[in-house]
């Protein structure tokens, strides 16, 4: 996983796609993978109660889970569904980029994403830094920010910094709002300050989030406690690490690499039909335009 | 120039209080949220106290 990558790498995009991209739809592209899923991997409490994925990793990312949210074809299911609520190319294949963005960048984590389900269940990971999710926000977040994950989220503060232009208001105007339907539409009713702090506010918590972890880590606290178990959050940046904490790796999550008989299948032919259907009305429409 | 220094100032005070209490940082909808009441909230709050 990542912390402040899928908060800055829409400005690094925006920049280079200008005003053919919608910027919201890119951002919750960006978001959408985890949006609805990480509070449960890490728990939730209140009066004394707490729900949290029993098995957290493969829940995040594995099958059965909700890993499917990390493939590549959920993307374009999602970017159908959305066409086929708001008609605008542009919402959809933005937020599809934002989608698969998240979906490659969570890749670099040693449990990596199951990047072609429905027709694997096979991750793919790069492994170059530890995931721990399943050691509660604390020490995953001590482990994220003491490995190259930390790196990996400083190359996209530094990317998206450089990028500085893509914040400025003048830009704003001449290529955001011509790009994207929202902030037209919103620009009728709601302030352009208002509407120039939305726009900014992934950059400003992506980059005040990576400050303030590391700080926390190293600075301040030093290590955290899960389970009765100290962790001590050491600088660690060799490939996988940081070491001090156990990464959990695919062979612990999915044990097949293939989907067998049963229930996965039918899901991919449900989102085939889906696609048909959708691709038949597309071209439907489309003839009549013709005539 | 003096919106840069006020997203400056917005940037150091989020930091500062996500570091003394990290559920601050947990979404991004809160970071949005502190954002819009730091750059957009308090100076309207300001105008209108000193009229």
């Amino acid at each position: 996983m990542s912390w402040a990558a899928h908060d800055l790498e829409p400005y690094v995009i925006q920049k280079h796609l200008g005003r053919k991209i919608a910027f919201l739809p890119l951002l919750a592209g960006s978001y959408a993978p985890d949006m609805l899923t990480k509070w449960f991997v890490y728990g939730i409490g209140a009066f004394g109660f707490e729900i949290k994925a029993e098995n957290p990793a493969r829940f995040h990312r594995g099958w059965p889970g909700v890993g499917f949210t990390h493939s590549l074809v959920f993307g374009v299911l999602m970017a159908l569904l959305i066409y086929g609520i708001w008609r605008k190319p542009v919402i959809a294949y933005s937020f599809l980029i934002g989608q698969w963005a998240h979906a490659l960048t969570d890749m670099g984590d040693t449990v990596g994403t199951m990047i072609f389900f429905p027709f694997t269940t096979h991750l793919y990971s790069i492994g170059a830094w530890a995931y721990a999710g399943e050691l509660g926000r604390q020490v995953d977040a001590g482990a994220y920010f003491s490995g190259l994950g930390f790196v990996w989220d400083g190359v996209w503060v530094v990317w998206a910094t450089l990028s500085w232009r893509v914040l400025t208001a003048e830009y704003y105007r001449r290529e955001v709002v011509t790009g994207d339907p929202f902030f037209g539409w919103a620009g009728k009713t709601l302030s352009e300050p208002l509407l120039l702090a939305i726009y900014r506010a992934a950059y400003f918590y992506g980059v005040c989030r990576w400050i303030a972890w590391t700080i926390w880590a190293h600075f301040v606290v030093g290590g955290a406690t899960f389970k009765g178990r100290r962790y001590d959050f050491k600088l660690d940046l060799s490939w996988g690490g940081p070491h001090w904490v156990h990464a959990l790796h695919p062979s612990d999550l999915n044990n097949s690499s293939l989907l067998g008989a049963g229930g996965p299948p039918r899901v991919f032919m449900y989102g085939v039909v889906v696609v048909l259907v959708r691709a038949k009305k597309l071209r439907q429409r489309l003839s009549r335009r013709r005539e | 120039m003096r919106s840069l220094l006020l997203y400056l100032a917005a940037g150091v005070s989020y930091t500062v209080l996500g570091i003394y209490n990290q559920n601050f940082l947990y979404s991004y909808f809160e970071g949005l949220a502190f954002l819009c009441g730091f750059v957009v909230g308090v100076p309207w709050v300001i105008r209108r106290l000193w009229r």
